[in-house]
């Protein structure tokens, strides 16, 4: 299976209807359109604060998309970045929680990454071994991940001096603001720069040559010697590598608290939100990368526009959903 | 009914020219055959009767009048069935659901009457079939006979068969000939397509031949078999290519006792060959006897058993360049280096202007028509693609080359072209896996011939011993 | 306290079962609905709030016992909305479904989050009234009995004959006579409003609540009893059962206090992923699956 990719044209009709009809919601539920939308996509340029906040939001969205994109190359419809995510996380508080000082950083790259990678690496064994549906198995990867997350951080991780959290980072080791006063941290150059490795592997490296060939025509690649199995786990790991990265850095990176709240509200759904920052990125690094600052723009209007036009917080997901929506309305399957 | 198609041109999307210009009448009452090598044409005309094929020109009178169809349910409509190689029944439906989906959607369920006519058809034709049992489950012969009665339940005046012993049993054979005639005794026209002489020699009226996307020949009876085999495979022309240098001594493929199996049956069955230098083995025979299955567990596509000992790297040139061979949502650049992008690289990173430079020299090399080397291959035409597939793989300097019908679907300067590469490619030392259906291209380009039939090598010798007389034979099973 | 579990498998299985048996319908014809998950929650959110908004909103006048009906009349409709979109992006746009059906979850996902924020004014939970619940074990049964009806319509009726053959060959099909597209809509239609109801289900019946999560993964859980079921209403009920019993279990341990709350709450996912695993062998999907139908 081959998912074909949207055209600038596509994702500009998508958005455009995506609008309307959220025009036509809000109308319909009795708020103000003109106010909503001018708090969510104008309020957050208009100053730096918000807008460097606007970069934080898109930091992990970008890694979660990269997750997705790496998978569509070899022709896999991975949704497993969510449940990475939570392990990325996880992985970021037991390193907190073993160890003190500044070696809690690198520890905590190391056991997020290779939690996120052991969590994908059940997805793809599933699919290469028993040609299990990469959709199903993921989502059930996700559902157990939460499960397992909220359990650690509730018992060995939990804070003691705030039930609400699980253990912080301590202070040598947090990535603090870049720019004082807001929160953007060195999780958005770490993010971008992902963004622009996983292009240069995409690009010019021979197993993205090879995922992509065996994405479009698996018997065409393994008539000359590539073996799609492979290039199946080499887009997992990958993907799974920087949704795990997205995770870690939610927890090391991400003030106000540098720990996971306990009902993992700092983690939820960035997943998610990276499929619509893939779909909207057309699936290519920098395409995901803008789409990302795109919808982080969206997530900190979305803010404002609670408190300017009381447009509840959450009508940014109908609107991100409706976008996907007119765009599958465009998009042909080869 | 009386069908009369005129001129008629089909060239498909990839420019495979499929029919040049063919002209037929079919009478009522009468067994029409087409004969003909595999691509000549046969099927891809009939499919046009059929509906199923919108013919590029050309025109189909039916009754005198003429006649367009928007799709095969119209054809259905003014009394043409075509009956089709693999046949086309609706799996995971019983034989009865089959036919009933014609009767359209509806609460209850299928009524009496369907089951009644259907079986009084069948019992007319002496058919005994179970028509409670998933089509899939019955023989290949049986459903067979179910797409028969589905045809005249529709009320077919003319029935196209095509290729239909090719899923038979010899008893089936003859019991499928008695069927044949019963229906021309009740005033149904048959085309039978095939390539099998003794066949057509048994049930035809009237035989026609396509050669190339063209009728070459009508007879009459009383045929004469030999007449018949020149005019589908052509006049031979003797070593009209150049040809230097002697077989070697070493062999570069070596085959011992392959057995291949596919859903439980044996379709490779105890396959012994040796290719070697400066050899070019066809390995000829019906499509569908084992070939396919051959050159896949060749080049490890697929899991065998027995041995396959490959000196000094392979080629592979697959049957379908479109499937096998190309990515067609990539550029040229990208497909040239497939298989040998590791030589392209350096510490993992590959070098897209030595690839470029690579591709250059390809597209001069092999007078590739492309806008560039950047241009995506779907947008090349279906010789160039092959050009550009045949020019990678010989590229790779192996020394066995698998060439699995080569030339099917080309042009014939493209089809010379590329069969005078692959001789060049033999005259440097390389041994060829030649596996086709076209005996012209055998005969033209071996030095050994094998036939196979139903996954066994049943004859092998030099070009000199195996006339074409044995090869047909052999290729018929006789 | 076994035959408690027993039953509370029952309840647990009815959402599964009905989301399954629409997905069957749809799978048969050849269209493939991974928006299962989303369809759930907005039949969760549709049917109480469609109720709330007659009786206080409207003040309409209705006998107590019909507003759970109107309350899963209200989903239902919902449901054939989407699955119209999805329906006939999936067929005359030949458009790719499993984008399509991220669009819903993704879609339904924002727009219950929504819905319940502005429509009770509370973040992401809100108590079904007593007038609004209907009875589970009615609903139970209905499910029982539609999963034995869809098969009896899938394999004994001529409908049922005309879809499956949409779903194996819509060429021949269509060579046939069948309007492939059109029987692949309704077929799409038919199966996301029974998730749709699925959802109202839980809300209304089950958990009495409606909540942004309400779902929790049961329409994929529904995907994988397909597979499990090998696409047979029949078998549906079975493996309902089965992932009803994980679920029903993980909250009778709960209860029970035996193990972990969390780690009782995976049992019904670690269940899923070893069943598909285990049965995938043998699964035999519609060979159309997926495939949109287009006229050359």
């Amino acid at each position: 299976m081959r998912f074909q990719t949207a055209s600038a044209v596509n994702i500009a009709a998508a958005l455009v209807m995506a609008f309307a009809v959220g025009t036509a919601l809000m109308w319909i539920s009795g708020y103000d359109p003109l106010s909503s939308y001018s708090a969510m996509l104008i309020t957050p340029l208009s100053d730096w604060v918000y807008f460097l906040s606007a970069l934080a939001f898109s930091a992990p969205m970008a890694l979660t998309g990269l997750t997705f994109s790496l998978g569509l190359r070899a022709g896999l419809f991975n949704i497993g970045a969510e449940g990475q995510v939570y392990m990325g996380a996880l992985g970021a508080v037991a390193a907190a929680y073993l160890l003190g000082g500044p070696a809690v950083l690198p520890l905590a790259f190391a056991m997020g990454l290779i939690l996120a990678v052991l969590w994908s690496s059940v997805p793809a064994v599933l699919k290469i071994w028993r040609g299990v549906n990469e959709v199903i198995s993921t989502i059930m990867m996700n559902w157990v991940a939460y499960w397992v997350t909220i359990m650690a951080v509730s018992t060995a991780f939990a804070n003691p001096l705030q039930p609400e959290e699980s253990v912080k980072v301590p202070e040598p080791a947090r990535l603090t603001p870049l720019v004082p006063g807001t929160d953007f941290t060195a999780a958005v150059p770490i993010a971008y720069a992902a963004a622009f490795l996983v292009l240069i592997f995409l690009k010019y490296s021979v197993w993205g040559y090879r995922i992509s060939v065996s994405g479009y025509n698996p018997i065409a690649a393994k008539s000359y010697g590539i073996k799609p199995e492979r290039a199946v786990l080499v887009a997992f790991a990958l993907g799974s590598v920087t949704a795990g990265l997205a995770g870690v850095l939610q927890v090391v990176a991400r003030p106000p608290s540098y720990s996971l709240a306990r009902n993992l509200a700092n983690v939820y759904g960035l997943g998610f939100d990276g499929i619509t920052a893939a779909m909207l990125g057309r699936g290519h690094p920098v395409g995901v990368v803008l789409a990302s600052i795109f919808l982080g723009i969206m997530q900190e209007g979305a803010r404002h526009m609670q408190i300017e036009a009381g447009t509840p917080y959450e009508f940014v997901k109908v609107i991100q959903g409706l976008i996907i929506l007119f765009l599958a309305l465009q998009l042909l399957r080869k | 009914m009386q069908v009369s198609l005129k001129e008629i041109h089909k060239v498909f999307s990839d420019g495979t020219h499929a029919l040049r210009g063919v002209s037929l009448d079919i009478y009522p009452g009468e067994v029409l055959a087409l004969l003909g090598e595999n691509g000549a044409g046969k099927t891809t005309l009939m499919k046009i009767l059929a509906g199923i094929y919108k013919p590029t020109s050309g025109e189909i009178y039916i009754d005198g009048k003429k006649t367009k169809f928007k799709n095969a349910r119209e054809a259905l409509r003014l009394g043409i069935a075509m009956v089709h190689q693999h046949l086309s029944l609706i799996p995971g439906l019983t034989a009865l659901e089959n036919i009933a989906v014609l009767e359209g959607a509806g609460l209850g369920p299928i009524s009496g009457e369907v089951r009644k006519r259907a079986e009084a058809i069948a019992a007319e034709l002496g058919f005994e079939i179970d028509w409670d049992r998933d089509v899939e489950e019955l023989p290949l012969g049986v459903r067979q006979r179910v797409e028969i009665v589905k045809a005249l339940y529709w009320g077919a005046d003319l029935l196209i068969l095509d290729e239909p012993t090719t899923v038979l049993s010899p008893p089936e054979v003859k019991s499928l000939f008695q069927v044949v005639k019963n229906l021309k005794q009740k005033g149904k026209s048959i085309v039978y397509i095939t390539h099998k002489i003794p066949e057509v020699l048994e049930v035809a009226d009237r035989i026609a031949v396509l050669r190339r996307g063209l009728k070459v020949a009508e007879f009459k009876p009383p045929y004469d078999a030999k007449k018949l085999v020149e005019a589908m495979v052509g006049e031979l022309k003797t070593e009209s290519v150049e040809r230097s240098g002697e077989t070697g001594e070493r062999p570069v493929l070596e085959v011992v006792d392959l057995w291949v199996y596919e859903g439980g049956r044996a379709v490779v069955q105890g396959v012994n060959l040796v290719v070697r230098e400066r050899e070019i083995l066809a390995v000829v025979g019906v499509e569908g006897n084992g070939q396919e299955h051959l050159v896949e567990a060749v080049v490890g596509l697929r899991k065998y058993k027995g041995v396959v000992k490959i000196h000094g790297g392979y080629a592979y040139i697959p049957d379908d360049r479109h499937g096998k061979a190309l990515v067609l949502e990539k550029t040229l650049v990208e497909n040239a280096i497939l298989g040998k992008e590791a030589e392209f690289s350096r510490r993992g990173l590959i070098s897209w202007k030595d690839a470029e430079r690579f591709t250059a020299k390809l597209v001069e090399e092999f007078g590739i028509v492309t806008p560039g080397p950047w241009a995506f291959v779907k947008q090349l035409s279906g010789g160039n693609q092959q050009k550009l597939v045949v020019g990678r793989e010989l590229s790779r300097n192996a020394k066995l080359i698998v060439a699995h019908q080569p030339t099917r679907g080309l042009d014939v300067a493209t089809t010379e072209y590329v069969q005078h590469l692959l001789l060049k490619a033999r005259n440097n030392g390389a041994g060829v896996l030649l596996v086709t259906s076209d005996l012209d291209e055998a005969y033209k380009l071996a030095d050994t011939i094998a036939v196979m039939y139903r996954g066994r090598i049943v004859a092998i010798g030099s070009v000199g011993e195996m006339t074409l007389d044995v090869v047909g034979k052999k290729m018929a099973g006789l | 306290m076994i035959d408690l579990l027993l039953l509370q498998a029952l309840l647990a299985a009815t959402p599964i079962l009905l989301a399954a048996v629409g997905e069957i319908l749809t799978e048969r014809s050849g269209v493939v609905n991974i928006g299962l998950e989303g369809l759930m929650l907005l039949g969760a959110l549709a049917g109480p709030l469609f109720v709330d908004y007659l009786k206080y909103k409207v003040g309409a006048q209705v006998p107590d016992p019909l507003w759970p009906l109107l309350a899963i009349l209200a989903s239902a409709f919902v449901g054939i909305v989407v699955g119209l979109v999805h329906g006939y992006i999936s067929t005359y746009l030949a458009g790719d479904q499993i984008i399509s059906g991220v669009a819903i979850n993704l879609f339904a996902a924002g727009a219950v989050a929504y819905g319940i924020q502005a429509y009770w004014g509370v973040a992401g939970y809100k108590q079904v009234p007593d007038w609004a619940k209907a009875d589970p074990y009615v609903v139970a049964t209905f499910a029982l009995a539609l999963a034995v009806f869809t098969w009896f319509l899938l394999f004994k009726t001529r409908l049922g004959i005309v879809i499956r053959a949409c779903g194996e060959d819509p060429e021949s099909a269509f060579n046939m006579g069948v309007d492939v597209n059109k029987v692949r809509l309704l077929a799409t239609v038919a199966g996301s409003a029974l998730a749709a109801v699925a959802g109202a289900y839980l809300s209304i019946a089950y958990l009495s609540v409606v909540t942004k999560e309400i779902s929790a993964g049961r329409g994929f859980i529904a995907l994988a009893n397909v597979v499990f079921a090998n696409w047979n209403p029949l078998l549906a009920i079975a493996g309902a059962y089965i992932f009803g019993f994980f679920d029903a279990l993980s909250y009778w341990l709960q209860t029970m206090g035996v193990g972990r709350y969390e780690i009782t709450r995976m049992v019904p996912y670690v269940a899923t992923l070893l069943i598909v695993a285990g049965v995938m062998g043998r699964a035999k999907p519609p060979r159309a699956l997926g495939k949109p139908f287009k006229r050359e």
